[in-house]
């Protein structure tokens, strides 16, 4: 597929005592929605936070809408960044919010702020005369403020850090409206960078992926090429080493066992009593991720 | 400056800033001097008192926008273990914002002290020829006194990032005031004019060099939240 890139990022690194944040390459693509993807602490917020120009003591070069640069003139004003703490101070109200945005950012409307605070039910103690710090918010209503400033203003880039893990399934299912139609409204010059857990449910948003694990990516593709790479395996009894050897994670359970494998090797399984069936984006992310993972079932 | 008195205007009422930038120390100025000038014959004591009166209410008055202007505009920015909100990071504006802010603040705080301390020489002089000055000078070295340690105490609550002796420090702020009874205790004439007038040049340097020394710590500061941490975190 033919696209340019919103963000290109060249040896990205970062080191924090054990952990190591590397990338080689990095290709955001414009115009389209891009999902980041890994477990608790692979590095995820880490680049977020580089990529939108929160964090500045990394190594490595990131140019945005072609060869611009964080700093050059214009370009911070076209990122909207949310993150997941310490975005607002936990003193501050919603008056001060709204106050504080209209001078930080010259692209900042007030009126469609209250307005998308209004239909987003953002609970409305922290605005008026007695309002009440965002400390006292629940984290639903915290992000929705937080997504209601960043929305509030012309953009042409979100890169949003785990937008959808507070919100309740009908606010979830908004925000997916509100991201396609925000993609959809900018003519293949918007594109949205965000970082979740819930694939399921933002795989309708999700039109590129990146998987990362440990700090480094694993994955990274269009949708529709990553779900052609791959394919699910299925077969009764216990799978046998030869097969293990084949496939990249393989789960048993009492009725057989399910694995994914690249869907080119699916010629060497010819003889086998096995079926394949085409993965979603949830079971190849969880199988791509179960490679390296530390985690094991518990004793209960 | 307008444009940093707009930012101001946010987090603190438009009049509360006015009456502690510039209604009160120009208040103060005009009269004192008024004073002075129909008190020109009052006896030596009770014009001691009033000046003494009218630099508690300046020292008081420096000291609480030192502590004002610490929660509402420069707390504004910055929590209280001084993480810089994240918003402020994802606009260019923001971190300039945070130094003009803290810039504006000093240089108010030092010109109204200024002012006011002007008020209370000019008053001295008007009042008693010849004690008067030397009594102001008194005076003036206690304003710049007390403004130099809130000054520094503030800095240093800022930077130390603990809010519960910053919570103490803001409490017993109230006890640097003590020290006035030195000024009725100690009688001018046993200094000679020179050393308070270098005293007080020395005080304002002094105070200079602590907020500039503050100013170059949040920048250094900022550096470090912003191009520098994450040692230990993700």
């Amino acid at each position: 597929m033919n696209y340019t890139d919103v963000i290109t990022g060249k040896n990205i690194n970062k080191k924090f005592g054990k952990f190591e944040l590397d990338v080689p390459e990095l290709h955001i693509p414009e115009g389209f929605s891009t999902a980041l993807v890994g477990e608790n602490g692979a590095g995820k917020t880490t680049l977020l936070n580089i990529l939108g120009g929160i964090r500045r003591d990394n190594k490595g070069e990131v140019c945005y809408f072609g060869d611009k640069k964080i700093d050059d003139e214009g370009v911070m004003e076209r990122i909207g960044f949310t993150g997941t703490k310490n975005y607002f101070l936990p003193h501050w109200n919603g008056n001060q919010i709204r106050e504080l945005s209209d001078m930080l950012f010259d692209n900042f409307d007030k009126e469609k702020f209250d307005a998308i605070c209004k239909s987003l039910n953002i609970d409305d103690s922290v605005f008026g005369a007695k309002a009440k710090s965002v400390s006292k918010l629940s984290d639903g209503n915290l992000m929705k403020l937080m997504l209601a400033t960043v929305f509030a203003r012309k953009t042409d880039l979100l890169i949003l850090d785990e937008p959808a893990s507070p919100l309740d399934p009908l606010m979830r299912d908004l925000l997916g409206d509100i991201l396609r139609t925000y993609i959809a409204e900018g003519n293949g010059k918007r594109s949205i960078l965000f970082s979740t857990h819930n694939i399921s449910d933002m795989e309708d948003v999700t039109d590129y992926i990146i998987v990362m694990d440990d700090g480094k990516i694993l994955e990274q593709g269009f949708v529709t090429d990553i779900k052609e790479k791959y394919v699910i395996v299925k077969g009764d009894g216990e799978a046998s080493d030869e097969l293990k050897k084949k496939m990249i994670s393989v789960t048993s359970g009492k009725y057989g066992f399910e694995g994914m494998a690249l869907a080119e090797n699916t010629e060497s399984f010819t003889g086998m009593n096995i079926s394949f069936e085409t993965p979603d984006l949830f079971k190849i992310c969880v199988a791509l991720l179960k490679q390296n993972s530390k985690l094991s079932m518990p004793v209960l | 400056m307008f444009k940093t008195i707009r930012q101001y205007k946010s987090y603190t009422s438009k009049n509360v800033m006015a009456a502690a930038y510039i209604l009160f120390p120009a208040a103060i100025f005009v009269l004192l001097v008024t004073m002075a000038f129909f008190g020109r014959n009052t006896e030596v004591q009770t014009f001691r008192t009033i000046l003494t009166t009218f630099s508690i209410m300046v020292s008081v008055w420096a000291s609480v926008v030192v502590c004002l202007s610490d929660r509402f505009n420069f707390g504004a920015f910055l929590s209280d273990k001084s993480r810089i909100g994240e918003i402020a990071r994802t606009s260019s504006k923001g971190i300039k914002m945070i130094k003009s802010i803290t810039l504006w603040d000093i240089f108010s705080r030092l010109l109204l002290i200024v002012i006011s301390s002007a008020g209370i020489a000019v008053a001295g002089y008007i009042g008693h020829p010849d004690k008067g000055l030397k009594f102001a000078m008194m005076c003036i070295l206690f304003i710049l006194t007390c403004h130099l340690i809130t000054s520094l105490l503030v800095w240093i609550c800022r930077m130390i990032e603990n809010q519960t002796i910053s919570t103490l420090i803001y409490s017993f702020g109230i006890l640097y005031f003590f020290p006035v009874a030195l000024i009725f205790i100690l009688p001018e004439e046993i200094i000679p004019s020179f050393i308070y007038t270098g005293a007080v040049i020395g005080q304002i340097i002094l105070d200079v060099i602590v907020n500039s020394a503050g100013m170059l710590l949040l920048n250094r500061f900022i550096k470090r939240e912003w191009y520098n941490d994450g040692k230990d975190r993700k």
